[in-house]
């Protein structure tokens, strides 16, 4: 067996260790101040007993905490502050000890003098903790900015183009990626990625980057190890780069580190970098990018109630909500065989600026109920099909601006329509099929609507 | 007394039931406590941008507890799929992916450049050479898009400017199993939710009297075998499962009254059982109990349902003509496409059509041209009816199989004769309606038709376009299990947005 490193391993005891003297102290200061109070005096007997195990583990801790600071990975002035606060703490638990073991005395009023020693240890340990907590997690590990946001603080990407290939990309994925262990306060292997010139320096075993060459570069490297290899970063468990993270990466290493940081317009990425980059920015902001995919957001609609909607359930309606902001609705009126339910059309008035399709198919609607279908402004999907309208309805539907699509399947119109059809403006698609109108292009070549009658029409069929 | 003895309300009167129902109100109080801040975590974690939003309770077609995300993200393009699905792998270089370049190297072994480090199957792994065999089918351009097809696929050839071809898919498997149960659920080791039962959870049913995913095999298939956790809800409630209708003349059994029973009180029954069922889901809370009760209620509907939907009789004949002879058969792959637009006029959300037998590794002349004879004019059949229905505008057609297959012989190459093995790499499908480009062909194969040379699409890809026809962002859908969040695309997957309208 080779001896390799006793002074570190027993370092490694002192985040443990440390608690101890914490804990024996923190009860020594209570167990003191509350003997201030006449009924309590009696427990002032435990104090010795309570400095004295605090004091022999502060001793301890100040002992691995030296072993464990000769690793090198801190940073030095705070680990030098954290030391002279602990050492201060077991000198002054040790004296404490004294007093209240009368040993040594303060004049004739030893026990007030153990109030102050007392309350100098819960300060000390205090700020002992506070600079051994900043070496371990970072400064700012305990913030407020956890539990509200902080506006200034995150700069929004509102335009990915605009956004810097380091500042706005890569650096963001490194700080969260990376950034918990390599930072100046708590440098892993020496290596700090808090700026741009201490990720070039690199860590102990020299540089994590070879510019231009992303796997040959260590910071890479490790990144697409087996994640069971020792080596493997981010090391025990904590969150990976994802692929498209370490894409980015790649791509920064290999084309745009050498160069001054450009916005991402003039980097010219290609398409699947790209469109990670996109998709990372717009993970990351409130913008996302689900809201440019969304058609839903041009439309205005005003928000439909519960209530309304349970309503029209009740009446029969199949509703579907197809989008949630604004309120879109997809509404079928089931037609039952021998009775019409044409008739409901009019209770859908309420919601009629939210209805984006509706199917009333195999309903006898009449001409007068079209004019109520007509006041629908958002309209794109109309289903007539195996209704008895006819071209006097069709003339009623000429204010539906928003139409692309209309079916009237075996219904009573004639070519006479298309006239009023090739009218509106949005529509794309007329069914036919089971109707004299037979497949055209009306508004001529140019023109994007369609007209669909099947090739089975010629044949009389029963819908 | 009552005169009525349905009015009073099911109460657990048993001591040893009120004992359980009360050790169960501490043990409830807990876990809703618990659950429901871990539920508001999640609601932040999920990115809902406010924690006590406006909840939409006209459409939440998701279990409580699970998330708060409602769906769709954005607008939907699709409200309804039929899935073809051709087991066994057809080749795509008898079909749609033309090579005329390969006559020059017919019987020259493939070239290790071409081969890679591809994986082969046991089945030709071992052969000394890798004779290139190039198809004996003639190919021809067809329609305005000026697609080639095969001379096999003479019907689909005339619907060719509604299809997207997609020459570029690619999977993980390269067997049979694994690859339909990756296509199926997005994993290829079973257990996972498949594609109908994410849909169904995630968008609910527009139709209460059908169940929103059903799936028909054809009858008398041979080759692979389909198992039914192909269409399984997985980890999702039961409810979401597909429902296979049988490949016959009676697609549902006992739907009918037995003799004897004139099934007016049966409404009474079910109401009473459900009391029952009730109170059992109050007082175990398994959501079991739950699907149960929604499953009685769903074969009562289907009881007339049903007969409606497969009552052929008022098909005129043309239609049968349409989707070729043997759709008159109950039970055929084109009787199946007659059958699934009859399901997709009546709004059930998924059809998921299964055909076996595409799994030639030798006699694949002869062999494909059966299974072309029995699919080719239903498929397309079904494409041009849903159009002339207005109803391919919102309704998407898939077709395709779990792999393709090697553009080298498996076994004895000869002039009118060859076999080819499953190859995972590359392979063509197709997809019409509702938001795909029409009469559009999307990647590209290399001259051997072994590598892709463009635009690659995954099968995770193929599931995240999919969704995202419907209006659902695949990253969102999710459901927690066993301590993690799965969705269909597992950790991958990127919408195609090339071949979107």
């Amino acid at each position: 067996m080779v001896l390799l490193s006793v002074q570190l391993f027993l370092g490694r005891f002192h985040p443990l260790i440390v608690h101890l003297p914490v804990g024996f102290l923190l009860l020594a200061v209570i167990l003191q101040l509350t003997g201030c109070i006449p009924r309590y005096r009696s427990i002032r007997s435990a104090v010795p007993l309570s400095l004295l195990t605090g004091c022999a583990s502060a001793i301890m801790a100040c002992i691995t905490g030296y072993l464990l600071s000769l690793d090198g990975d801190y940073n030095p002035e705070t680990l030098s502050v954290h030391m002279w606060l602990g050492i201060f703490t077991a000198i002054v638990s040790f004296i404490a000890w004294l007093i209240s073991i009368h040993t040594i005395s303060f004049k004739a009023m030893h026990l007030k003098s153990l109030n102050v020693f007392a309350l100098a240890m819960l300060v000390l340990i205090t700020a002992a903790g506070h600079y051994g907590g900043t070496l371990t997690h970072g400064s700012g590990y305990i913030s407020t900015d956890i539990v509200f946001e902080k506006p200034k603080e995150k700069k929004q990407i509102t335009n990915a183009e605009e956004a810097l290939v380091f500042e706005d990309i890569v650096y963001p994925i490194l700080q969260n990626k990376c950034g918990n262990c390599h930072n100046n306060n708590k440098k892993k292997g020496r290596l700090s990625m808090e700026t741009l010139a201490s990720l070039k320096k690199g860590g102990k075993h020299g540089a994590v980057i070879t510019e231009g060459k992303p796997l040959e570069s260590e910071l890479i490297k490790r990144v697409l190890l087996d994640p069971a290899d020792e080596k493997f970063m981010p090391t025990d468990g904590k969150p990976p780069l994802t692929g498209e993270e370490t894409a980015i990466i790649q791509w920064w290493i290999e084309s745009q580190m050498s160069g001054e940081d450009k916005k991402l317009a003039l980097a010219s990425p290609p398409s699947n970098i790209k469109e990670y980059i996109l998709h990372y920015l717009g993970a990351g902001t409130a913008a996302s990018s689900s809201t440019t995919e969304n058609a839903a957001t041009s439309i205005s609609a005003p928000p439909v109630t519960d209530d309304v909607l349970a309503q029209l359930n009740n009446e029969g309606f199949v509703i579907k909500q197809i989008s949630y902001d604004p309120d879109l609705l997809d509404i079928t009126l089931p037609s039952t065989e021998g009775i019409s339910n044409a008739d409901k059309i009019k209770l859908l008035e309420p919601v009629k600026s939210n209805i984006l399709w509706l199917n009333v198919s195999g309903n006898k609607v009449t001409d007068d109920q079209l004019a109520i279908i007509n006041t629908f402004s958002n309209l794109q999907r109309l289903r007539l099909d195996k209704t008895p309208v006819t071209d006097a309805g069709i003339r009623r539907l000429a204010d539906l601006s928003s139409l692309e699509s209309i079916n009237l399947c075996y219904t009573k119109i004639t070519e006479a329509c298309l006239a009023d059809l090739s009218n509106m403006k949005s529509l794309q698609s007329v069914y036919t099929w089971g109707t004299p109108v037979k497949e055209t292009k009306p508004g001529g070549e140019k023109s994007h609507l369609k007209i669909v009658s099947g090739e089975s029409s010629n044949i009389a069929i029963k819908p | 007394m009552h005169d009525h003895h349905h009015e009073p309300p099911f109460d657990p009167m048993n001591r040893d039931l009120a004992q359980v129902k009360k050790q169960l109100d501490r043990r409830t109080f807990l876990t809703k406590t618990s659950l429901g801040l871990g539920a508001v975590a999640l609601g932040t974690l999920l990115g809902r941008s406010s924690l006590f939003g406006k909840t939409n309770a006209s459409a939440t077609p998701l279990e409580e507890g699970v998330t708060n995300t409602v769906f769709p993200n954005y607008l939907p393009k699709a409200k309804r799929i039929v899935y073809l699905f051709q087991s066994g792998g057809p080749s795509q270089l008898e079909l749609f992916d033309y090579k005329p370049g390969l006559e020059k190297y017919q019987a020259q072994d493939l070239p290790a450049s071409i081969r890679g480090n591809q994986r082969l199957t046991g089945m030709s792994a071992e052969q000394s050479v890798f004779p290139v065999a190039s198809s004996i089918f003639k190919f021809q351009q067809y329609g305005e898009c000026k697609a080639w097809v095969s001379e096999l696929m003479p019907y689909t050839a005339q619907v060719v400017d509604d299809l997207c071809f997609v020459k570029s898919m690619n999977t993980d498997a390269i067997n049979h199993d694994p690859a339909t149960t990756f296509f199926q659920s997005g994993n290829q080791i079973a257990g996972r939710p498949s594609i109908g039962a994410w849909l169904s959870y995630g968008l609910g049913s527009d139709n209460e009297n059908l169940p929103t995913f059903i799936v028909l095999v054809s009858k008398n298939g041979s080759g692979q075998p389909l198992m039914a956790r192909l269409w399984s809800n997985g980890f999702l409630p039961s409810r979401h499962q597909g429902v296979e209708f049988r490949s016959g003349k009676d697609p549902v059994l006992y739907l009918g009254n037995p003799e004897g029973y004139d099934g007016k009180d049966r409404r009474q029954m079910l109401d009473y059982l459900k009391n029952l069922n009730q109170l059992q889901a109050d007082t175990y809370g398994d959501p079991e109990i739950n699907t149960r009760i929604s499953q009685y209620e769903m074969a009562y509907r289907m009881q007339t349902s049903v007969p409606e939907v497969t009552d052929m009789s008022n098909e005129p004949d043309w239609v049968y003509d349409m989707y070729g002879a043997d759709s008159r058969d109950p039970g055929t792959f084109a009787a199946n496409c007659l059958l699934a637009r009859r399901l997709l006029e009546k709004d059930v959300k998924f059809v998921q059509l299964y055909h076996q037998g595409w799994d030639h590794h030798g006699g694949l002349p002869g062999g494909i041209k059966e299974q072309c004879r029995k699919t080719d004019q239903a498929s397309a059949a079904l494409v041009k009816d849903l159009k002339q229905r207005g109803l391919l505008e919102d309704t998407l057609v898939v077709w395709g199989g779990e792999f393709g297959r090697t553009v080298y012989s498996q076994g004895k190459l000869s002039a009118d004769n060859y076999g080819r093995d499953h190859h995972p790499r590359c392979f063509t499908m197709w997809m019409a309606g509702a938001g795909v480009k029409p009469g559009f062909t999307y990647g590209e194969t290399d001259d051997f038709g072994y590598n892709i040379v463009k635009d690659p699409v995954h099968v995770h890809d193929f599931h995240a376009t999919l969704l995202h026809l419907f209006g659902i962002d695949h990253e969102k859908l999710v459901y927690r299990y066993q301590g993690r969040r799965f969705r269909l695309t597992d950790v991958s997957g990127h919408v195609v947005k090339d071949i979107l309208t």
